[in-house]
């Protein structure tokens, strides 16, 4: 078998005293789709965090294909929750998208013309080539996600981890990023979406890691999403959820 | 009657001119950085917190030695500066009031230091008050020497690690995820910040310092959308205005620190017309753009 994309063993994180991820071991494979699933405050946009070295563990290591974090340099495209910058920012579209690839310029390197090139096909890919010359601060909100996942792609990463890449975006952005996800395992990457819709986990995802502290399940996501599992994460509203996944759409 | 001959360009003047303008230079860039990136405070933080820096060089070396002065604020500076981090880190203190806070203590204790001082003739002769307004009219070519090297320094460092500047200014969590040193950035910054600011003090004196930092870079957020061109902007226009502000202030007779941050304050509000009318004007342009991108997307994600 291949290296896991990413591989954790025994990982703590605490803000303070409490403890968000208590003793997480978790394998991600390579070439998979995998649905971070889980309660409002179970940690999962720490979990991603942590994977991305951006919050230092209390104990525990993660490896990704096999090498420590300060290893990876951009093999891996972290794509945060749109909330989590200030869009009132002198830059465009254009602008943001290239700075996926400054993790591959030297301190004096400036975007080529093949960055440009790269930056253009991406944002053609999430469908807004033509707001490239748009200052930021005027986009709406499926439009700023848009442009987080042109600056991933620019990345060319290997590992993909989005956080609510769904929340507050609508229909066509929806399914506009679920298909660019999907290109993306086919072309080998591997995805970690945090997920909240438990509908349609099934539907979107092959793997699936159910987490509330400590990780309750992971794997296929029909032996994660059964209702003993759910029902242990969410209480008894949990199981409630994905029984009637057929029923109501 | 020739123009220029309504001022009489002394070498003094000359001095204070080229001072003012390597100054605005370095801190109208440096300070738009810091206008991004929301810490606009820290530069009025930390020049008060230089103050009784300030001091205790002319206390420790009993003249006033401009080395030994700066080097103290530095200290003071910088102390200030970790002092904030630390409070905001591991207290309930939001960031604002700590700086508030770290602001009003290290000056409270400088004012101690001078009114101990001023019972001191020598210290009372060598006008450190004039460090809480600012003397710029008494620029000499020694301090040219050393304004020149920070607008040098922080020119360097900015177009240098140009795209590490933008990166972590925008997003600083992508910056980590790619691997970027965001300490060694952060440390860089805060050096070049504090830097700017003790040199700084003996033009624009401690209650006026972190408006010529401020303002020119947010006079210049109107003018663009592009971040490069923004803080080329500020520079610039700190250099201009240190310039214009030292002639005018000659021709009235007021003093130069004040003359050059009201005239930035005409520029901030110049600024904010002119963008406003532009805006204005571009409004119906502006929404058949919306139109023709909602149209090209079959109406998704246009809002
Ligand atoms: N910066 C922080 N300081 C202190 N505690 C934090 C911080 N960020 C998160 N926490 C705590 O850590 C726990 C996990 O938070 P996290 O944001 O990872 O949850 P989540 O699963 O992403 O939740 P959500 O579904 O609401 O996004 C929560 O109990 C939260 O209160
Ligand atoms: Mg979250």
């Amino acid at each position: 078998m291949s290296t896991p994309a990413i591989e954790i063993e025994d990982l703590t994180v605490a803000y303070g005293e409490r403890p968000a991820l208590w003793d997480i071991d978790l394998k991600v494979p390579t070439g998979v789709m995998m649905g971070l699933i889980g309660p409002n405050g179970a940690g999962k946009s720490t979990l991603i965090k942590t994977v991305m070295g951006l919050i230092k563990p209390a104990a525990g290591t993660v490896r990704i294909f096999g090498k420590p974090l300060s290893e990876t340099g951009s093999r891996v495209a972290y794509v945060p929750q749109r909330s989590s910058v200030d869009w009132d920012f002198p830059a465009t579209v254009m602008d943001v998208a290239l700075m996926g690839c400054f993790g591959r310029l030297g301190w004096l390197g400036r975007p080529k013309s093949i960055d440009r090139q790269t930056a253009r096909e991406a944002l053609a890919r999430v469908g807004i080539s033509n707001l490239a010359t748009r200052p930021v601060h005027q986009l709406s909100g499926g439009q700023q996600q848009r442009v987080f996942l042109a600056r991933a792609l620019v990345q060319k990463a290997e590992l993909y981890l989005l956080d609510e890449p769904f929340q507050g975006v609508d229909a066509a952005t929806e399914s506009l990023i679920l298909d660019l996800l999907r290109t993306i395992r086919s072309e080998g990457g591997t995805v970690v979406v945090v997920h909240h819709d438990l509908q349609t986990v099934a539907d979107r995802f092959d793997q699936a890691a159910l987490l509330k502290v400590k990780l309750l399940a992971s794997g296929p996501v029909d032996e994660v999403m059964t209702p003993e599992l759910l029902q242990k994460a969410y209480g008894s509203s949990g199981a409630g959820l994905v029984t009637s996944r057929d029923g109501h759409p | 009657m020739n123009p220029l001959n309504l001022w009489e360009i002394t070498p003094g003047l000359a001095t204070v001119v080229l001072g003012t303008a390597l100054l605005g230079l370095a801190t109208g860039a440096l300070g738009s950085l810091a206008v991004l990136r929301r810490n606009s405070l820290m530069g009025d933080a930390l020049s008060h917190a230089a103050y009784p820096g300030l001091l205790a060089g002319f206390l420790l070396s009993g003249t006033k030695s401009v080395a030994m002065m700066v080097l103290g604020a530095s200290i003071f500076a910088a102390l200030a500066q970790w002092l904030t981090g630390l409070l905001i880190r591991s207290t309930r203190v939001r960031p604002d009031a700590a700086l508030a806070l770290v602001m009003g203590c290290f000056f409270g204790f400088g004012m101690i230091l001078q009114s101990h001082l001023q019972q001191n003739p020598s210290a009372a002769q060598a006008g450190l008050k004039d460090y809480l307004f600012g003397q710029a009219g008494l620029l000499l070519e020694e301090d040219i020497a050393l304004l020149a090297a920070l607008a040098l320094l922080v020119l360097v460092a900015l177009v240098m690690g140009w795209s590490r500047w933008k990166i972590i200014t925008f997003d600083r969590a992508h910056a980590v995820s790619l691997g970027i040193n965001v300490f060694f950035w952060d440390v860089l910054y805060n050096f070049l910040f504090i830097l700017s600011v003790v040199i700084g003090l003996q033009v624009a004196g401690v209650v006026l310092m972190s408006a010529l930092l401020i303002m020119p870079g947010c006079a210049a957020r109107y003018w663009t959308k592009r971040m490069s061109t923004m803080v080329t902007l500020a520079g610039a226009s700190g250099a201009i205005l240190g310039v214009g502000g030292t002639f005018a202030s000659d021709q009235l007779s007021w003093p130069p620190g004040p003359t050059i941050v009201l005239l930035g304050f005409a520029w901030l509000i110049i600024s904010f017309f002119v963008r406003d009318i532009r805006k204005k004007r571009n409004q119906y342009s502006g929404n058949s753009a919306k139109i023709s991108d909602a149209l090209h997307l079959g109406g998704v994600g246009a809002n």
